[in-house]
């Protein structure tokens, strides 16, 4: 079983979009594959059709003793199975203050012996939730639009993995930047995209995925691009890196050394730009 | 709903008495255009001769980077307003060009933890309630809505709300909407009614008409007029400075929002100093 986390300390990068594509074409592709939404906002599970879910049918049940796959809520949706987030998460934060409070989500996954793949989606706060997400991963994807701000948050969370991973996690891999909105008539993203593969090199994705329309729009419906529009090009980009993304994920090479930089350094090379 | 703005437009067309407005930048949804618009307007406020300061909210401080600021020492960052100073006045700011700036920090997170109390939402209020010579006072929040967030609605005669024309972020909008809702209820009544500000916008995508329509429909003058059409000078950060205005003062993105700046200081009743 491999647990993916999709993460990015910048909003509307596209992390949800990404999680619910994800999740979608890797159960097409034939593996048992379950999401859950850690967003407290629950933007994931307002597009996949849960409005105002309830707390005992949400996340929060995966955070402490009561944990338990016999009595958890998993819904089944079309194309792979669910756990929504519900506001109730905001309000359990004040009580998971304690240095230990980051295990639960590891501890409750791992008994897990149903899904071949978990994909969690978290919110652009780093809160408990995405350390949490992070501890219990094994890769991490982060979705990046090629521009400023967002290549800046996409290399805070790349330094938050690589913390997490020294000091809590040395299972997980490290992360993978998927390129998201890449518009081909923008300059500037030519340049950012080219920036980030100078730096990060193989870390960043080969396949990445384009402005579309419908990825923003198809959502209104709850369902996902696969069975709405299968040949559009959100629907074919998503693919792809999907595929691209399992190779990586089962490739039995020797780990990819870990690229040293500070944030110092690629300041200074965005200012270059 | 129809009703209620109906009143309120009457309200608005009348300027709002107001001498030195506390004005805050708020969607739940990130990736909005929060921290473009904060920089923007408050560089066509400067440059309209308003003496004008901006706090950065944000614990992953984006806007900080935006602007580059020097590295201050921690007591001299937005966490001056928890306790450590009396009156705005007493908080070291960064000066610059147009405006000036209190910086983040990341240690607002740990902050956080110990913003338990009911009365923990006044902080801010407090500090610019004390005294400050500024004309307008931005404020720049996180796309999480935690206790900074109320803290800085608490302290707001005005809420802008950025909203990309699109499901989600328009979802998210409505969110801080009601927020905004509850804290003038319970918190601020001195807190007008928040105004959306319709960002990115591409006349291209069909679906950007409709929910410019659907907000426009639903929300009537609470929708500013002006609105900030897609524009790529606006997701970089130019050599000159961080402001549209500094990288092409004849760009599209410097036009809207030196048009929605004279929108919103049509709504005071004040002139430069």
């Amino acid at each position: 079983m491999k647990i993916i986390s999709v993460c990015n300390h910048k909003g509307g990068s596209g992390k949800t979009t990404c999680s619910i594509h994800l999740a979608a074409s890797l159960s097409l592709a034939g593996h048992k594959t379950l999401a859950i939404d850690l967003d407290p906002q629950g933007f994931m599970s307002r597009m996949v059709g849960f409005a105002e879910p309830n707390e005992k049918q949400s996340a929060l049940t995966l955070f402490g003793h009561q944990a338990d796959w016999e009595t958890q809520f998993v819904a089944e949706l079309e194309e792979f199975d669910f756990i929504p987030s519900s506001n109730a998460l905001t309000t359990a934060l004040k009580k998971l203050t304690k240095p230990t409070d980051v295990l639960w989500l590891k501890e409750i996954l791992t008994t897990n012996t149903k899904y071949e793949y978990m994909v969690l989606d978290t919110s652009s706060s780093v809160t408990v939730y995405t350390l949490n997400a992070l501890v219990a991963s094994h890769h991490v994807i982060i979705p990046v639009i090629p521009e400023y701000l967002p290549v800046i948050g996409s290399e805070q969370t790349y330094q938050t993995c690589t913390l997490v991973k020294a000091k809590l996690n040395p299972e997980l891999a490290n992360p993978y930047f998927l390129l998201t909105q890449v518009d081909g008539r923008k300059n500037i993203h030519q340049r950012y995209k080219q920036y980030l593969r100078d730096v990060y090199q193989h870390q960043v994705l080969n396949h990445f995925i384009r402005t579309n329309a419908s990825l923003s729009e198809e959502t209104l419906k709850g369902k996902t691009l696969f069975s709405t529009e299968p040949n559009s090009k959100g629907a074919i980009d998503f693919a792809n890196v999907t595929d691209e993304l399992l190779g990586l994920i089962h490739a039995e090479e020797k780990p990819a050394p870990i690229i040293e930089h500070t944030l110092d350094g690629t300041w200074k090379r965005l200012v270059e730009l | 709903m129809s009703n209620q703005s109906i009143e309120r437009s009457a309200d608005t067309l009348g300027q709002i008495n107001i001498c030195m407005p506390v004005i805050t930048l708020c969607n739940h949804k990130g990736g909005t255009g929060k921290t473009t618009t904060t920089i923007n307007l408050a560089t066509a406020l400067g440059m309209s001769g308003f003496k004008t300061l901006v706090v950065d909210l944000d614990p992953q401080s984006f806007l900080s980077e935006m602007l580059r600021l020097p590295v201050v020492k921690e007591e001299n960052t937005t966490l001056a307003f928890f306790g450590l100073h009396e009156s705005l006045r007493d908080i070291p700011v960064v000066e610059g060009h147009f405006f000036d700036v209190v910086p983040s920090t990341p240690s607002l997170t740990k902050l956080l933890r110990h913003l338990t109390k009911p009365t923990d939402v006044f902080w801010m209020k407090e500090n610019i309630e004390n005294g400050h010579d500024y004309t307008f006072v931005l404020i720049d929040t996180a796309a999480s809505l935690s206790a900074l967030t109320f803290n800085a609605l608490v302290a707001s005669d005005m809420v802008i709300i950025p909203v990309i024309p699109e499901f989600q972020s328009v979802v998210g909008a409505e969110q801080t909407w009601q927020t905004c809702q509850m804290v003038r209820k319970s918190l601020n009544p001195s807190l007008t009614e928040p105004f959306f500000l319709l960002t990115k916008v591409d006349a291209r995508r069909r679906m950007h008409l409709r929910f410019q329509q659907y907000l426009r429909d639903k929300y009537d003058h609470a929708v500013l007029k002006q609105y900030i059409r897609t524009d790529t000078l606006l997701t970089e950060r130019g050599s000159a400075g961080a402001s549209v205005f500094e990288i092409d003062i004849h760009s599209r993105g410097a036009k809207d929002y030196a048009n929605m700046a004279e929108e919103i200081i049509h709504q005071f009743n004040i002139l430069p100093s």
